[in-house]
């Protein structure tokens, strides 16, 4: 099998099965996953912010969670995907640092989480797992044979969503 | 998709921004060789502008295991200061900063985490001293944070935080080591854009 397509900060890409994409060392960062199951067709976006509202660069959609979801459907669909079919799961958004706070953030990985709940259920889909929060990086790999996320962090080893 | 154009300082603002470093590295190494009653050696400073994405490369890949120690710089220059240690020169580190065989430390106790927080505080404010010396700004250190994790989840809301405003940053990187015992860590200075033109102003080569 090739290797699998790498995800980099402020990045998103597309694929089908029998690929497989990852993304590293998640922090207050969030990876959104999306899935049609029917069509084996899935997409990762590591967001690196709620939306373009807290940024002076907007030109890059994969940075901002509301830009990120409509950007990846949009990519989704030109592969065969139909958003009835897809579902998502969503991962980090930890806080590393107890009382290190991003101004005027606050806790922005609780808000990158928050944004990407809003993100998805503006486009009606589905969120089917989650592995956020906490205080610990993490490292994703989805199997777009499947739709299985894989989460990997030094606290909690492995733990499949 | 994205500007990769990066801003550029020029080599004479690169030769006075790698002096001050050198400066302050210099001071950062004598305190630490004291802490430690080791001989600690740093290298030349070396200043990268990279696009945000690229800076857990310059880190050493972001899921390199570390344990760092983050300070949130205030005052007239804003930033972030990251000291890393590779797992076992955390361990190595607690060892002889507890006066124990290295090797002893296997897992990071509350009293070694606080040792190398205090590690963390007297290398960055010697740093600070030095720098705030030249620059003649106040710099004010908040009380420094520490957490073992991978280097990109550990420094990526220092990135959020940049990536507010530009899309770059400036990585002013210091290693440093003990040969003896193998401590080896790294001392990464992320001064916001603005910050920079302070400190580049106030060394007198904002205009070169």
């Amino acid at each position: 099998m090739d290797d699998p397509i790498k995800v980099g900060i402020a990045d998103l890409k597309v694929s089908t099965a029998p690929n497989k994409i990852v993304t590293n060392a998640l922090g207050s960062c969030v990876a959104i996953v999306l899935y049609d199951a029917v069509h084996r067709i899935g997409g990762l976006a590591h967001i690196m912010l709620p939306s373009t509202a807290f940024s002076k660069i907007r030109s890059n959609p994969a940075k901002f969670a509301d830009t990120a979801v409509p950007e990846m459907i949009s990519m989704m669909k030109q592969l065969g995907a139909t958003k009835t079919t897809t579902s998502a799961k969503i991962i980090g958004g930890a806080q590393m640092f107890a009382n290190v706070l991003v101004e005027p953030l606050g806790n922005i990985g609780q808000r990158n989480v928050q944004a990407a709940k809003e993100a998805l259920a503006k486009e009606s889909i589905n969120i089917v797992a989650e592995d956020t929060g906490g205080d610990c990086g993490k490292s994703v790999e989805v199997n777009l044979e499947n739709g299985e996320v894989t989460v990997r962090s030094i606290k909690y080893g492995i733990n499949k969503l | 998709m994205v500007d990769k154009e990066l801003p550029k300082l020029s080599p004479k603002q690169l030769d006075a921004l790698k002096e001050i470093s050198s400066i302050g590295a210099g001071n950062a190494a004598t305190a630490f060789s004291q802490m430690l009653n080791r001989s600690v050696m740093m290298t030349v400073p070396s200043i990268h502008i990279v696009s945000i994405n690229d800076v857990p490369q310059y880190m050493g890949g972001p899921e390199t295991l570390v344990a760092g120690v983050y300070t949130r710089l205030l005052g007239d220059v804003f930033g972030s200061v990251l000291l890393t240690f590779p797992r076992e020169s955390a361990f190595a580190l607690t060892d002889i900063l507890m006066g124990k065989t290295i090797g002893t430390t296997r897992i990071l106790t509350g009293m070694g985490r606080s040792l190398l927080k205090e590690t963390g505080m007297i290398v960055t404010g010697s740093f600070l001293t030095a720098l705030s010396k030249m620059v003649k700004t106040t710099i004010i250190p908040r009380v420094p944070t520490l957490t073992l994790d991978m280097v990109g989840a550990i420094i990526d809301f220092i990135l959020i935080d940049l990536s507010q405003e530009v899309e770059f940053a400036i990585v002013i990187e210091i290693r440093f080591e003990e040969k003896d015992s193998h401590v080896s860590g790294h001392f990464f200075l992320l001064p916001n854009p603005d910050s920079l033109k302070i400190i580049l102003k106030a060394i007198g080569v904002d205009n070169d």
